[in-house]
């Protein structure tokens, strides 16, 4: 098969540039706007955390890069370039060997993932056949490696999915997402459905990655303290739209944006003793979304302005934050 | 569960099957009026020698326990009795024949399941798209055709018309001999066996297609698929290699289930094609009335069903992982069943009394709910008063202010209320009569005359008269009818929002239309049918039908041309991409058409001077106006000039398609009684054996055939909801039980159980309602069941339970709520199962003689010998009729289940 693109990222380059993404849904009561104009870079080897309330567009975004949105998800604009393609341009074939090769992903809601009926080898298997020429016994070896890799005994590998515990199915779906060393992992709420030691297991084990591979990760997520824990980066959404990104010491630390701030306060810490707050109101109706900032309706310092113009996502020194009041507050 | 468990606990499982199987069959066969030993000694075609003997082997003079005892050691060791027709004993006739039938439906089936599947599951795949429109279509279209008229079709059209196959009946040419020529045999059973298995094949192809694509679909949605595509799998394999395996596991059960359906499907074909196979066994067997046949034939049936129902189980065991395969981890642990309640305990005794012992159960049931009227009495005082309490001057004041629809809802309610109260006090104090309430609740059901007909023995007291005018069906009628506007009214919003789905779906609207046109067809059935369809002799016996007066001829066929041509440029138009058509026009064009139409038999109505119709045409064009109305006034708000322009093309098409429909239907109106309707007459599609009009009978036909359908579905509704909704809610045991209850009825070949109950029962369209009623609940039972298991999950379930709702409050207000989108979905989804039984139970002759239906016309077609002669006017309008009508019922079933069905909506 004679391939138009090349998964080989060229020294220097981002893994990912995102450049004006807009994924519209098209359904009978309107047309939601789920990712509405947004750019963003995962660079090579870099760990971004992609956060925000839930509907704001993170899961949306991430299948749009696999192009594996339900027909309702039509790509209206923008760009997405691993290493010289716009990924988004590729023709069906092109794109189904683009698919784990360039780009794998951990799914949210680790429970139903993994295809019930076949092995768990086999279906690490199945995805290497699928892009290599190779041996199914050399397949076995890579997929067993892996699977040691991740803390799982090579003896449970021919077990189905209903064998395995939460927090076992997790850890083997990272497991199939790096049967093929793509440059770049999305992991969507990795963590979300598993219960705290389960989760830190998992972080120690994209940290253990972190440390031995060149891979770069895209992880969703809207629990602060993974972020805080295994991100270079963080990009905070709100209503299909960036709204602040920056390196998680400088985000946690002077949070620019209001919702960035409310976000931050509204969670919970063990260790700080600090009051909870709530973001008061619900993030907006996408099908019809406030004219002006999206997030004025619920925002403390909005004024005039906010209400009528679109902040733009101003990058000063690397912190881009969407917000006309970002020095004054 | 290890798998050995699994197995043992299905083998034992299909033992009781059989057993509660030998049960209905020994308590079936006990209805019959006056004792075994008399039934016997009236027969005169066994001898005193074989009386004696069969008296002897089932014990018939002993008690009934003993006989029952006794039956089962006849029956579990092959020994099973005396055939009254054939004076000889059932077994050996029985085998001989399981067998042809086995080679009649085996192969069938193979083929079926594997086109089936093919069809189905190239339809989920493309769920959508024009390739599923027309699997679904083809599917919908097989499933919609009764098995013995497309039996008799063929033979029409490829036996006797086109000579292709062999006309005799049987299995080879009667008369030749093949001894010494084995490969002649050969090729003469095949040429005798082509037609039955093609028929066969498409008969249950359409089942099987629409299984495939369910599990298909449910599987589609799973989150694994997004994994497989995902990591690069081409659509094909995503298909094939993952989807597959997971849709085969529900697929096989399901399959399986379906066999019943499957063998009475056979057995149509052999009764059609005289093949001697079982189905022709029990066709002579209804037709002499010779019981012990019949109960042998149900039994020995039923066992290879549930045999086949067996290794079906362990074909999913062998899929599944899951159960081969057994687990080490539970995740999350069962949830404890509720505690046991008395409404369980009523549920599960009204359930099995009804099934087992069918007409007898109902009387029993009475004294059970007296039973628990008196155990809950101050829960039901407590509930009236609530009820009562709604009804405060304060409360209705403000209802009124707010919510009006409320009103007439609980105003309906009390009247309902006390309308029931007042129907159970007469039907339990007897003041009238034991079969009074029969009467009254066939008149309820509009069967029958109104008022029912006073029974000459029975005394009527001023008491009665006071209580029976309170317990009116009307008032009940009315009631009902007001309790569902109010319902109506209150949802408008969230209803018309579904409905403005569903009727956007093109399964939908084509499924309305049809739909419609049937009610319009039961509503002014006098006025378009030209003859008294019980009339004899308005024509010559077996006249063939006229030809159509030119006039409307040319009307028809310029309104079918020009339809056709506004259609298909109506396509290309839709091509090319422009702006969707506004609501609104569409609004305005469906009420002309429906104001057109009315306009057209209200004129008849008045020529014909028929009142009635007139009032029917007059309500009809007044809704026609409102909807004309109301798309009016939404259009001054958001129309503007210009885009008229962009879509005018398309309006003028649409005009000239509502003025061609009007044509066909102002054509066929007036064509009957174009020409002078004296004898001979004018029979636009022929005469019967006795002279009557097939197109007046084919048109009054409708009313019997939408009545026993509904009334049976809504029976069938109520007893499935009741079952699944009981099962779902308390779990446990009960669930259980009642779970493996509705599977019996499940695998039990349903209709032909109607068949024999019918035949015992004799021919009655009561009879008929029962029967079909009984016995078509068990798909209801099981959804409900699986909705109300997810739902009583839910945190707000816990919540009212926190705050002291009860059960029967939680279950009638919340579940049964959550439900009943579903429940609607499947309700039109067994009405035209209950429509398809119908039609096949009055082809075995057990309809009500006296009444003109599609299924009794087609039988006396049959017997008629309209086959072998060539009626084919008596044999393909009143199947077509069938056909148009079942495809519209269960498309406007499906397209509802697209939209209310959790399952399918995402993705
Ligand atoms: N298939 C779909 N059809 C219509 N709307 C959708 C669909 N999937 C997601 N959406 C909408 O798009 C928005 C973004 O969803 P999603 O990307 O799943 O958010 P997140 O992952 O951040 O929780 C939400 O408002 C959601 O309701
Ligand atoms: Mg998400």
């Amino acid at each position: 098969m004679t391939e138009t693109f090349s998964t080989e990222i060229p020294a220097g380059q981002p893994a990912l540039k995102v450049i004006g993404l807009k994924v519209y849904y098209h359904i009978s009561q309107g047309i939601v706007k789920a990712v509405d104009d947004i750019d963003f870079t995962v660079g090579c080897g870099e760990f971004v955390g992609l956060s925000g309330e839930s509907g704001c567009g993170k899961t949306t975004t991430a299948m749009t890069l696999l192009q594996i949105l339900p027909k309702e998800g039509v790509v209206e604009g923008g760009q997405a370039i691993v290493g010289n393609t716009d990924i988004l341009t590729l023709g069906k074939k092109d794109m189904e060997a683009f698919r784990w090769k360039g780009i794998s992903m951990v799914f949210q809601g680790a429970m139903n993932s993994l295809n019930p009926v076949h092995r768990v080898i086999d279906q690490m298997v199945d995805a290497i056949l699928i892009h290599e020429d190779m041996s199914k016994k050399e397949a076995r070896e890579i997929a067993l490696e892996l699977i040691e890799s991740v803390g799982i005994e090579k003896s449970r590998a021919r077990a189905y999915p209903h064998e395995l515990s939460g927090g076992m199915k997790q850890r083997l779906m990272i497991a199939l997402s790096l049967v093929l060393h793509p440059p770049l992992v999305i992991a969507d709420e990795p963590t979300t459905a598993l219960d705290v030691m389960i989760q830190a297991q998992i972080l120690d084990l994209f940290n253990q990655l972190r440390e031995k591979t060149s891979l770069s990760l895209l992880i969703i997520t809207h629990d602060l303290s993974v972020l805080a824990e295994t991100c270079d980066k963080v990009i905070i959404m709100y209503a299909g739209k960036i709204v602040e990104e920056a390196p998680v010491q400088i985000l946690f630390n002077e949070p620019a944006h209001p919702y960035t701030r409310k976000l931050i306060a509204s969670f919970p810490s063990i260790l700080a003793d600090k009051e909870i707050e709530f973001i008061p109101g619900n993030p907006p109706d996408l099908i019809d979304p406030p004219i002006g900032c999206n997030f004025h309706p619920r925002c403390d310092y909005a004024i005039d302005k906010c209400r009528t113009e679109d902040p733009p996502l101003v990058d000063e020194g690397g912190h881009r934050v969407a917000c006309f009041r970002r020095h004054e507050i | 569960m290890a798998l050995r468990d699994v197995l043992i606990k299905r083998i034992a499982q299909a033992i009781v099957t059989i057993f509660i199987v030998l049960a209905i069959d020994f308590v079936i066969f006990h209805i019959l009026p006056g004792d075994p030993m008399t039934f016997l000694a009236r027969n005169p075609n066994l001898s005193e020698v074989a009386q004696a003997r069969l008296v002897e082997q089932f014990g018939l003079d002993k008690p009934l326990w003993q006989q029952f005892i006794l039956f089962l050691g006849n029956f579990l060791t092959l020994q099973l009795g005396m055939s009254f027709h054939f004076r000889a004993d059932v077994g050996p006739i029985i085998m001989e024949h399981l067998g042809n039938t086995l080679i009649l439906i085996i192969p069938a089936s193979l083929v079926a399941i594997f086109i089936g599947i093919w069809i189905g599951k190239n339809s989920a795949w493309r769920r959508g798209k024009p390739a599923d429109f027309l699997g679904l279509l083809f599917s919908l279209i097989t499933y919609s055709i009764p098995v013995f008229w497309l039996a008799m079709f063929f033979i029409m059209t490829f036996a006797f018309g086109l000579g292709w196959f062999p006309g005799t009946p049987g299995l080879t040419t009667p008369g030749m001999d093949f001894t010494g020529d084995p490969f002649g045999l050969a090729a003469d059973m095949l040429s005798h066996l082509m037609l039955p298995w093609t028929v066969l094949t498409i008969a249950i192809l359409g089942s099987f297609a629409l299984i495939t694509r369910n599990a298909l679909l449910d599987v589609l949605s799973e989150d694994y698929m997004v994994t497989a595509k995902a990591k690069g799998r081409t659509e094909k394999e995503q298909l094939n290699k993952e989807a597959m395996p997971n849709a085969m596991i529900p697929i096989t059960t399901v399959i399986a289930l379906q066999l019943g359906f499957s063998v009475a499907g056979a057995l149509q074909t052999e009764v059609v094609f005289s093949y001697p196979g079982i189905g022709n066994l029990i066709w002579e067997g209804v037709y002499y009335r010779d019981y012990p046949l019949l109960q042998a034939a149900f039994f020995m049936i039923t066992v290879v069903v549930v045999i086949a129902n067996l290794l079906a189980d362990f074909i999913y065991f062998y899929l599944d992982p899951r159960i081969r395969v057994g687990a080490e981890f539970t995740i999350g642990d069962e949830k404890p069943p509720r505690p046991f309640s008395h409404y369980a305990v009523v549920v599960i005794a009204i359930v099995a009394l009804l099934s087992t012992w069918a007409v007898i159960g109902i009387t029993t049931v009475i004294p059970l709910i007296i039973l628990l009227l008196i155990v809950k009495r101050k829960d039901i005082v407590q509930f009236l008063g609530r009820r009562l309490g709604a009804l405060k001057p304060a409360n209705l004041i403000y209802a009124w202010r707010n919510k009006r629809s409320q009103i007439l809802i609980q105003f309906s309610a009390v009247a309902l209320v006390v309308n029931l109260i007042a129907v159970s006090i007469i039907a339990v104090t007897g003041i009238l009569s034991p079969d009074w309430w029969l009467y009254w609740g066939g008149a309820f059901a509009g069967l029958g005359s109104f008022p029912p007909p006073l029974l000459p023995d029975v005394e009527y007291s001023t008491m009665a008269l006071a209580l029976s005018s309170i317990a009116h069906p009307s008032l009940a009628q009315i009631a009902i009818v007001g309790a569902v506007i109010g319902i109506l009214l209150g949802r408008r919003k969230g209803l018309g929002d579904t409905f403005g789905r569903f009727i956007r779906t093109r399964m939908g609207m084509a499924g309305t239309a049809i739909v419609a046109m049937f009610a319009g067809m039961t509503i002014f059935g006098d006025i378009v049918a030209p003859y008294d369809p019980e009339a004899f002799f308005t024509g010559l016996l077996y006249q063939a039908p006229s030809s159509m007066p030119e006039m409307q001829l040319l009307m028809v066929s310029i309104g079918i041309a020009s339809a056709l041509g506004a259609g298909i440029v109506w396509l290309i138009l839709d091509r090319i991409k422009r702006p969707p058509i506004p609501r609104f026009f569409v609004t305005i064009y469906s009420g002309g058409l429906i104001l057109f139409i009315a306009g057209i038999f209200g004129v008849q109505s008045l020529s014909l001077e028929n009142t009635t119709t007139l009032v029917f045409s007059a309500a009809i064009g007044v809704i026609a106006g409102i909807i004309i109305l109301r798309g009016l006034l939404s259009a001054k708000r958001n129309f503007f000039i210009q885009d008229l322009k962009s879509h005018l093309p398309r309006l003028v098409i649409a005009l000239v398609g509502v003025v061609s429909i009007g044509l066909i239907v102002l054509g066929i109106l007036q064509a009957p009684r174009a020409v002078p309707l004296d004898f001979p007459g004018n029979h636009l599609i022929g005469t019967d054996q006795l002279g009557r009009d097939v197109f007046s009978q084919m048109i009054i036909a409708v009313r019997i055939t939408l009545l026993v359908g509904i009334v049976a579905t809504g029976m069938s509704m109520i007893i499935g909801t009741l079952v699944g909704l009981v099962a779902g809610y308390y779990g446990g045991i009960i669930d259980s039980f009642l779970m493996r209850f509705t599977d019996i009825f499940f695998v039990i070949p349903s209709l032909l159980l109607m068949i024999i109950l019918a035949a015992v029962l004799g021919p009655s369209i009561v009879t008929l309602i029962l029967v079909i009623g009984l016995f078509s609940w068990s798909s209801t039972a099981r959804i409900v069941r699986g909705q109300v298991l997810t739902i009583k999950e839910r945190a707000y379930i816990e919540r009212v339970r926190a705050v002291g709702g009860g059960n029967v409050y939680i279950m009638s207000k919340h579940v049964l709520a959550a439900v009943a989108p579903l429940v609607v979905a499947n309700t039109i989804l067994v009405t035209a199962w209950a429509i398809l039984s119908e039609v096949v139970l009055d082809f075995f002759g057990l309809g009500d003689p006296s009444m003109i239906s599609w299924g009794t016309m087609l039988y006396l077609a049959f017997n008629a010998g309209a086959m072998s002669n060539n009626f084919f006017w008596l044999v393909f309008p009143p199947g077509i009729m069938v056909v148009l009508l079942l495809l519209g019922v269960s498309m406007v079933g499906y397209a509802m289940d697209e939209i209310v069905n959790p399952k399918l909506r995402r993705r």
